[in-house]
């Protein structure tokens, strides 16, 4: 935490080594969250690329470098917004890798990954960053709603609507599956 | 952010743990470089207000605080004249202000502004829109096209409190970036005008320079209808490089990296020497030269 908080320090000052450095221990969180927010590789990179110029270029305006990761969750949040706007325009489809025959335990699982997948597509960004921020991530709803700038209240809601829009899609999944003969 | 955190609240249903589990957990190396390579030549952003607050302040402070006010505010005024009269060469498109809500302002053509920056519209950092770009307040005003997946940013010199000018162009879609520079000084310790002043034939310097190791002599080059000559090559293997930064930097807006190949064409605008460098590691230039083939040669200068 010292170490980092040196780091910050001396990048705030304007020293791009530190910066590189400390950008290096924390990119590989920052994109394993935004590609789950995302599901896109291109727009998560996007999205971490953004958030790490905004937080060279603003790094001096921040006032604690204690706050450091939580100043750098917030940037990521809204650059995946950002991203998540654009893919909205541009709608793309994922194929699931499917190659050789697959035993009937495979094709669930593969079904509820899919079904997951498209039922995550559908929720709103802001619903998408507090289920990968809790449950991928372990950060606490105090937390992330004070990284949002939201109540707690507000946080555990979207939190609760999408969780419960994956387990809906699970089970319309399982029903739909059973009526196809998709599970035994 | 370093590490994964174990605040949860409650089980959920082990499909979607297990589905949330899945993806990477580790970002691509050629990401990790091209994403942070064109930092150092980034200016950050200061609140001076700020650091006020910390100082004790003088009375004889304070008189040369009032006088270096004045003086700022005076290169803040000829400036904006100065930006307010090129954009008025521009045409029929809206001033930079006219829509701050948005970091792009549309010309009638399709054209895109870009490099608004921080006292224009916007953040001046683009990303992903493929289109037709031109500069704002970067001269010569620079027109161009890219693909999806391009970013551009912009280089600036920065004065707290006052003008920010634009000194460059960064350009580039994660495997390698393309530069466009007006370099105001050579073998700079650091961004800006601190180094030698820049030499008449650039090019001839830069086939000198014992820190590159060029694969060759210059050759013709035309770009944008501007001929010039270019270099290519890569640092020397006993380049001094910059102990705190960790790059050496020819120019003043062009840090560069030993495991980097670059190409560095330089063109002739009047009495400037834009330079146009084409960076990417070593291992993926040659990926990298196509893509940046295509994108400098849609370049024009409108106003040149």
């Amino acid at each position: 935490m010292a170490a980092q908080r040196d780091l910050v320090e001396r990048a705030s000052g304007g020293d791009a080594v530190a910066f590189d450095t400390l950008a290096r221990t924390v990119i590989d969180r920052m994109y394993a969250i935004a590609h789950r927010v995302l599901r896109d590789t291109h727009l998560a990179q996007d999205a971490v690329q953004q958030a790490l110029w905004s937080a060279w270029r603003d790094l001096p305006n921040l006032r604690d470098p204690d706050r450091f990761d939580a100043w750098l969750r917030s940037l990521l949040v809204r650059a995946c917004y950002e991203e998540a706007r654009r893919q909205r325009r541009s709608p793309t489809v994922t194929l699931l890798a499917t190659d050789g025959p697959s035993t009937p335990d495979e094709s669930s699982q593969i079904a509820d990954r899919d079904a997951l997948d498209r039922a995550f597509r559908r929720l709103d960004p802001e619903h998408r960053i507090v289920i990968v921020l809790h449950h991928y991530e372990g950060v606490p709803l105090v937390e992330i709603a004070e990284s949002l700038g939201i109540p707690v209240g507000t946080a555990r809601s979207r939190l609760h609507y999408g969780l419960k829009r994956l387990r809906d899609a699970l089970v319309a999944d399982a029903g739909a599956g059973r009526a196809e003969g998709w599970i035994a | 952010m370093s590490t994964r955190q174990g605040g949860r609240d409650g089980a959920i249903d082990p499909r979607i743990e297990s589905w949330l589990d899945e993806g990477p957990e580790r970002a691509p190396a050629q990401f990790i470089d091209a994403t942070l390579a064109p930092i150092p030549a980034m200016a950050q952003r200061r609140r001076s207000l700020v650091a006020f607050g910390r100082m004790t302040v003088t009375f004889a402070a304070l008189g040369r605080l009032a006088a270096a006010a004045v003086l700022v505010l005076a290169v803040g005024l000829v400036g904006l004249a100065f930006r307010g009269g090129l954009v008025g060469h521009e045409g029929p498109s809206p001033s930079p202000t006219s829509s701050p809500s948005t970091s792009l302002t549309p010309l009638p053509s399709g054209v895109w502004y870009t490099n608004n920056g921080p006292f224009g519209a916007g953040s001046g950092i683009e990303s992903g829109r493929a289109g037709t770009y031109q500069t704002q307040i970067f001269r010569p005003a620079l027109r161009f096209t890219v693909p999806a997946k391009w970013s551009m940013s912009q280089l600036v010199r920065t004065f707290v409190g006052a003008e920010e000018n634009a000194v460059g162009i960064p350009m580039g879609n994660g495997t390698g970036s393309i530069v466009v520079t007006i370099p105001t000084s050579v073998n700079p310790p650091a961004p800006g005008d601190l180094g030698t002043p820049v030499p008449p034939d650039l090019v001839a310097w830069l086939e000198a320079n014992p820190q590159l190791a060029l694969t060759g002599p210059a050759t013709p080059v035309t770009i944008g209808g501007f001929s010039g000559q270019e270099v290519e090559g890569a640092l020397a293997a006993d380049v001094r490089l910059d102990p705190a930064e960790g790059y050496y930097r020819p120019v003043d807006f062009l840090p560069l990296l030993p495991r980097q190949h670059v190409r560095i064409a330089v063109i002739r605008i009047g009495p400037q020497q834009l330079m146009i460098a084409t960076i990417a590691n070593a291992d993926v230039f040659e990926v990298f030269r196509p893509e940046a083939d295509a994108v400098i040669g849609s370049f024009t200068f409108p106003s040149s």
